[in-house]
């Protein structure tokens, strides 16, 4: 499958959203970083695959070198390439940042942490009343754009079938096939259409909530946030929290069905949750990567970058290079996270890391409280078939100790 | 020109330890803190990106 041109750059087929990565991805994350710190694939148009931690830290904190303009997803997400703040470089992406960091503080999450308690607990005690569930849909799916969209301000019985449809883009990113690409078409158009009537809700009477900000705000230095920017705006908040902070929780649990005495340590020592999300999101990436564009001619890990070039940092290999972390497949609740780039690293460090790691570890206590004696099958726990945006589960089905299924 | 950290408002994003790794690290807290408090000159560019790239506001750059 790889190769070794005459130029000594080492070319694959790479394929973050293929099937056969879904597979294998860890496998192949790590024998690629072993390969090469920088890969040639000539996957769709192109583009180097970057495994080594401190190329891909220096990558991310070179906005300079690399550019976030033309978007962070190989290939160019269906909702377009143009999200905020994501697909800015500094300065712009500073104005735009600064107007949604606020919401997403840790203070600001913490003034939250009640509500979110309340909802997750809701969830939960329904699966305890339930008896089996799957971990995905019933609870990983839900919270984060519950959150997410509770913070924007939209109303609860409005946000499954908004969650759905974003669902759908999310899930086929990719895709060729025709008869879907016209309904996630259909999807985009319908969710652009929710946004707007938000945003002119707001503007005709504000209340206390992120879309009335966007809506009716100056911004930092002058000027307002157009429709179309809202609509960026609120589609990046949207994907980048659902499926990243669903996927932790589930690997979380998935893990510790495979290493009882971790899960039996955690729920005996609770406050060593938040140590298990980092290492979880460290082991499991739950963004796979994030692209960036080559701004000039240059030498970067023994290759030769051109400008125009895309690089994908592969997040999911660098947070397993063993130059990094000692022993780097093993969790190990002291190790140091603080250079860790499972939420991306420079000026687009995740803006939702803190309200992540509250939603994880709420769900987390709140699994050990209400379902303590639950039993994962993981006979039919199913990986996703898709891993390019994320270590996924498409499935995590459990039930109450002592049940049957 | 000195480097100030405010710790009231520093939540630990690790954006200044990415864009001036020189300048700043993490303490046991995960908060901010300058490794230098004089940086020399040379260093004024890296300590302005650290401060406009934070998300905080957090980092301050007198004299």
């Amino acid at each position: 499958m790889t190769k070794t041109n005459s130029d000594d750059v080492l070319t694959t087929h790479f394929d973050h959203h293929s099937r056969q990565f879904a597979r294998t991805a860890i496998t192949t994350v790590n024998e690629l970083r072993e390969q090469a710190p920088v890969a040639r694939s000539d996957a769709y148009d192109g583009f180097w695959v970057v495994t080594r931690h401190d190329l891909v830290a220096e990558a991310f904190r070179d906005f300079e070198s690399f550019s976030s303009k033309n978007g962070a997803s190989i290939p160019a997400l269906s909702f377009g390439s143009t999200h905020i703040p994501t697909s800015m470089d500094p300065p712009d992406h500073q104005i735009y940042r600064r107007v949604l960091t606020p919401w997403f503080s840790q203070s600001s999450i913490r003034k939250l942490e009640p509500w979110i308690r309340e909802t997750v607990a809701a969830l939960v005690a329904k699966l305890a009343e339930r008896g089996t569930w799957d971990f995905v849909p019933d609870l990983a799916d839900i919270t984060p754009g519950t959150v997410t969209l509770t913070i924007l301000g939209m109303a609860p019985d409005r946000q499954g079938e908004f969650l759905a449809a974003m669902a759908r883009g999310m899930e086929n990113q990719g895709t060729t096939d025709e008869e879907l690409l016209a309904e996630m078409a259909r999807d985009k158009e319908w969710l652009v259409a929710q946004i707007l009537g938000e945003a002119a809700d707001r503007r005709a009477a504000p209340r206390d909530d992120l879309m009335s900000v966007l809506a009716n705000d100056e911004l930092p230095g002058g000027g307002k946030v157009t429709d179309a920017q809202i609509v960026d705006i609120v589609m990046v908040l949207l994907l980048a929290g659902f499926h990243t902070t669903s996927g932790a929780l589930t690997a979380m649990l998935v893990h510790l069905e495979r290493h009882p005495e971790l899960r039996e340590r955690l729920r005996a020592e609770p406050e060593r949750i938040p140590d298990a999300i980092e290492e979880i999101v460290r082991l499991y990436a739950p963004a796979t990567g994030m692209a960036r564009q080559v701004t000039h001619d240059r030498e970067f890990g023994g290759v030769q970058l051109r400008k125009g070039d895309m690089a994908f940092m592969l997040i999911m290999a660098a947070s397993r290079d063993p130059r990094q972390f000692e022993n780097p497949d093993e969790l190990d609740l002291d190790r140091s996270n603080s250079k860790s780039v499972a939420f991306g690293w420079g000026v687009h460090r995740c803006l939702g890391l803190h309200l992540a790691r509250t939603v994880l570890r709420i769900e987390m206590e709140l699994i050990f409280e209400l379902l303590p004696d639950y039993e994962i099958d993981l006979e039919r726990v199913r990986l996703s078939h898709t891993m390019g945006i994320g270590y996924l589960h498409e499935s995590v089905p459990a039930r109450l100790g002592g049940r049957t299924a | 020109m000195k480097i100030r950290v405010d710790r009231e408002l520093c939540e630990g994003n690790s954006v200044c330890v990415a864009l001036a790794p020189a300048l700043f690290d993490l303490d046991d807290d995960n908060m901010a803190v300058p490794m230098v408090e004089n940086p020399a000159a040379e260093a004024m560019a890296e300590a302005e990106r650290a401060a406009n790239g934070c998300p905080r506001e957090a980092i301050a750059l007198d004299g």
